[in-house]
């Protein structure tokens, strides 16, 4: 089966008044259609500057130096902005963080659905209301009729969320892309919309990316995760495999500092030192100044991919064949 | 033993005009009478979804708000009876950590200024021992005298928030509020802080009093635990019991909502948001959401009753429940 | 590199420099005596010798501009100052506090504000008496209102911020909050309105004195040689034109300084 995005050997840089860094290293990775894909990572790990590059929306400052993305066999890389604006919103379409930020206060929920249908399709009036009428109760927006007329602020918090993914699956996209979609909300609300993900999932020929902090928000909706750090993928794979058999020294450190109630009594598991600033890092791997594991070619060079079976990877010199280093 | 800090039906009423030019004002009652007691070295948790009063009930904690009705005392003394004078004195023993170390700490100035600060407030010791006790606390929260001539902007988010708890620790404090205190960090940091926050309660015997959204901290972290519900507290016991045995519906509800990496899958969903607190029912508070609501949760509000010792729930499913049994058996 | 954004700034700070080193300069040396008259030299047009030529006793004009610039910077900074202190006291107490200090403060400023600014001055010289002091003090109120508003809607944004509670739950008192918690925090809001403020006092200065009201002789003043070159406009049109272009250049400069300011505190926030 073709994949339906392929990122290649991607390079981002940013460019800084102290000149240029690389912010994204080399990503690879492919989703397949119907799946769901989940990127996870502490803060300044490169996970949204990710989903920024697929979607074409990099800031100013950022732009892809090497590499290349494609989506449906068609490379992304030299779209006009014509194609672009044709492909988003239509057949890639993202939900954010913040729905208060990402609706428009001033326009009512239903013509901010129907809009994406006014632009992409060719249906009237009626049918477009119909189909946005048709999504709103598949979001679980109950008495749509009601909320056409409603205004972003009337609507609580999830609500919001729920209308941003009516926009995003109008179009019936072929990928969504999902950028800490329920990082805003409360925890009774964010499982509803998990289950709605998971809804969505089956009902729909859609694939997703889903980006978060959260390891167990992950586990809960995607079937593969990507595990970044510092503007590299160190480890991927099946997400019940690698959360139960971690292979990366980050992804185990991370995995050991979540605190529940399994961990009670017990001092939290820390990962020394902090993440280097995007100015500070070296050649080798970026976790190598952290990693209790460090080896003498940690320093010097970032470690080739390992694969495992199940197509579980890893980026970690530990994992090389036997007499390579030392 | 005796509690270092009993509140005893606290009340916070918020007047709130209202938008439209003929609307009547209506009520928030942010915090609708809660009772507990804080004891000597224990932490305990508070959790919640926003809306339903837990920063509120933080701050009145240290009364950075007054409360409308009820008491709070410390050591058995009425905070609210406190002079101005015996106010700022109390202030060196309670302090409050916030969430975000971005806001909490003045961008405008040094870690030098914000750790001086307290002490010139309340005019202790001279410059040499001032100096002294910033070093030391500044080494009891992991960080070195290199940190002093930095401004906020400098540090991460990790060293920040240290900045703030030596702030707040400097004054030598008996007991800390920490509203959400680590709920803007990363896990790997997240981590550190809370190892760094145990440390410290062992070393002064501190009180913790910890509001959080994030349940996997609080039952890591705390010994004891009260959900609250639209500015009540529906259930309290000690973290293990709650952990064993939820008797509130909705306690059951957010700790089932939980997708952690041992369990993804909710057990127990529950429908629609946490309601407006201006939009006052009778009854039971929850009952809008409740998948169990009797006839009875909409007329009568449910008193508080004691489940085992020192596990308290305030629903009329358990009395109901009894009922059944009776009639069962 | 000159950052794009912060261009207004610049010109902005040449053209309120060349202003304050010419004032700065005419402390100590100007070219004539600025008031000295040469009937046989009257109305020249500008020359090397004269620059800016003479007016009509054949003073030259060049030196007086000069001299009236001390009197555009005396008066915008006391003006400034004025607004500044009597503003800040009201806003940053309406701001902090609230409530019915806030209602009753703003309505106050709003009285004010409904009144023109310059019929006000006008009122107040009326009742006491042209020159400079009166000019001043009435120009300082007519600026209250714009620091008063600029400030209390600071003290209203930050004193939600948590850095204020953990100072009050550390025993800060209010005083201590806005002088050492706010106040910094609202240095740039308070540079943009006092820049403002300094080139409207000037340019308000210019009006009164062309009427008649502000500053009087022998203190000199750029409105008054507007006023002086007016019936000259045909024969000796360099004469209001340069006086003009002068007042244009200042004012412009501050208001050019406080764009630019506002740019450069914007882009950091």
């Amino acid at each position: 089966m073709a994949p339906l995005l392929s990122v290649q050997a991607l390079d981002v840089a940013f460019q800084l008044p102290e000149g240029e860094f690389l912010a994204l290293e080399n990503i690879s990775f492919h989703i397949y259609p119907n799946e769901v894909v989940g990127i996870v990572g502490e803060s300044g790990c490169g996970k949204s500057l990710t989903s920024q590059a697929i979607m074409g929306i990099l800031p100013g400052v950022a732009s892809i130096k090497h590499g290349n993305i494609s989506f449906q066999g068609c490379s992304l890389n030299d779209l006009s902005s014509r194609e672009w604006q044709e492909l988003r919103g239509n057949e890639l379409t993202m939900i954010f963080q913040e729905p208060m930020t990402s609706l428009n206060p001033v326009l009512t929920i239903g013509r901010q659905i129907a809009e994406v249908l006014k632009k992409h399709t060719s249906l009237s009036k009626i049918e477009r209301k119909q189909q946005v009428i048709k999504t709103m109760n598949e979001v679980g927006l109950p008495r749509a009729e009601a909320l056409w007329k409603a205004y972003p602020h009337q609507l609580s918090g999830g609500m919001r969320q729920r209308v941003s993914i009516a926009m995003a699956l109008i179009s019936r996209p072929k990928l969504m892309i999902a950028d800490e979609p329920t990082t805003a909300l409360d925890v009774t609300i964010q499982s509803q919309i998990l289950d709605l993900f998971q809804t969505i999932k089956q009902n729909h020929s859609t694939s997703l990316l889903f980006i978060s902090h959260d390891l167990g928000v992950i586990q809960a909706v995607c079937d593969q995760v990507i595990v970044m750090y510092a503007g590299r993928i160190v480890e991927q794979g099946k997400v019940e495999k690698l959360i139960s058999e971690p292979k990366h020294p980050y992804t185990q450190s991370l995995i050991q500092s979540i605190p529940d109630a399994t961990k009670r009594g017990q001092r939290l598991y820390t990962i020394p030192g902090t993440v280097p600033h995007l100015q500070e890092r070296q050649v080798g791997c970026p976790f190598s100044n952290r990693c209790t594991y460090k080896l003498k070619q940690c320093e010097t060079s970032f470690p080739d991919t390992y694969e495992f079976d199940d197509g579980h990877t890893v980026a970690c010199h530990l994992f090389a064949k036997e007499g390579d280093g030392n | 033993m005796k509690p270092l800090i009993e509140v005893e039906e606290v009340k916070k009423y918020y007047k709130q005009t209202h938008r439209q030019l003929w609307g009547k004002d209506s009520l928030i009652k942010a915090v609708n009478g809660i009772s507990f007691s804080l004891y000597e070295g224990e932490t305990f948790g508070l959790v919640g979804e926003s809306g339903s009063g837990k920063t509120t009930t933080g701050q009145l904690l240290v009364q950075l708000l007054k409360q409308t009705e009820g008491k709070i005392r410390f050591k058995g003394k009425d905070v609210s009876k406190f002079s101005a004078k015996q106010l700022k004195a109390w202030r060196k023993e309670v302090q409050i950590v916030f969430q975000d170390p971005y806001s909490s700490l003045n961008p405008k100035k040094t870690v030098q200024w914000i750790l001086h600060e307290p002490l010139a407030l309340h005019k202790l010791g001279d410059k040499s021992s001032r100096y002294k006790k910033m070093l030391q606390t500044l080494s009891d929260v992991g960080l070195d005298k290199s940190y002093l001539s930095r401004y906020p902007h400098e540090l991460s988010g990790g060293q920040r928030q240290r900045i703030a708890i030596a702030a707040a620790l400097i004054l030598e404090p008996q007991f800390i509020v920490i509203d959400e205190g680590v709920s803007a960090l990363d896990v790997s940091v997240q981590a550190q802080i809370l190892n760094l926050l145990k440390d410290l309660q062992q070393q002064y015997l501190l009180t913790y009093f910890f509001i959080s959204h994030d349940l996997n901290v609080v039952q890591y972290f705390c010994d004891r635990i009260a959900v609250m519900y639209l500015g009540e507290i529906v259930e309290l016991g000690k973290t293990a019991d709650i952990i064993k045995a939820r008797e509130h519906p909705y306690s059951e509800a957010l700790f089932s909502a939980l997708p952690t990496i041992e369990n993804s899958f909710a057990v127990m969903q529950i429908q629609g948001e946490i309601s407006d607190a201006s939009q006052f029912l009778e009854g039971c508070a929850f009952q809008a959401r409740c998948p169990y609501v009797y006839e009875l949760c909409k007329r009568e509000k449910p008193v508080v009753q004691k489940i085992n010792d020192g596990h308290l729930v305030a629903c009329h499913r358990i009395q109901k429940r009894k009922e059944e049994e009776r009639v069962l058996s | 590199m000159i950052k794009k954004h912060r261009l207004p700034l610049y010109i902005g700070l040449t053209f309120v420099s060349i202003a304050f080193i010419m004032m700065l300069i005419s402390l100590f040396y100007t070219p004539y005596d600025p008031n000295a008259i040469d009937p046989t030299n009257r109305l020249a047009s500008p020359s090397l010798t004269h620059l800016f030529g003479t007016d009509n006793f054949g003073r030259d004009i060049f030196s007086r501009v000069m001299e009236g610039a001390k009197t555009a910077f005396l008066i915008g900074t006391v003006a400034a100052s004025i607004g500044l202190f009597l503003g800040f006291l009201l806003g940053a107490s309406a701001g902090y506090f609230g409530g019915w200090i806030d209602e009753l403060t703003m309505r106050f400023i709003d009285a004010m504000l409904a009144f023109p600014g310059i019929l006000l001055a006008i009122m107040l010289i009326a009742v006491f008496e042209p020159g400079m002091k009166n000019t001043v003090i009435a120009l300082g109120i007519m600026s209250i209102p714009a620091f008063a508003r600029i400030i209390r809607s600071s003290f209203i944004q930050y004193k939600s911020y948590d850095f204020v509670k953990a100072s009050i739950a550390k025993g800060g008192g209010a005083i201590h909050i806005m002088i050492k918690h706010i106040l910094p925090n609202a240095v740039s809001p308070i540079l943009v309105a006092a820049s403002l403020s300094f080139s409207g006092s000037i340019l308000a200065e210019s009006g009164l004195s062309y009427l008649g009201l502000g500053v009087q002789p022998p203190d000199p003043s750029w409105g008054r040689m507007l006023k002086e070159a007016q019936p000259y406009i045909t024969s000796a049109p360099w004469y209001v034109i340069i006086v003009g272009m002068v007042i244009t250049i200042l004012v412009l400069g501050f208001n050019l300084l406080s764009d630019g300011l506002r740019d450069v505190h914007d882009k950091k926030a």
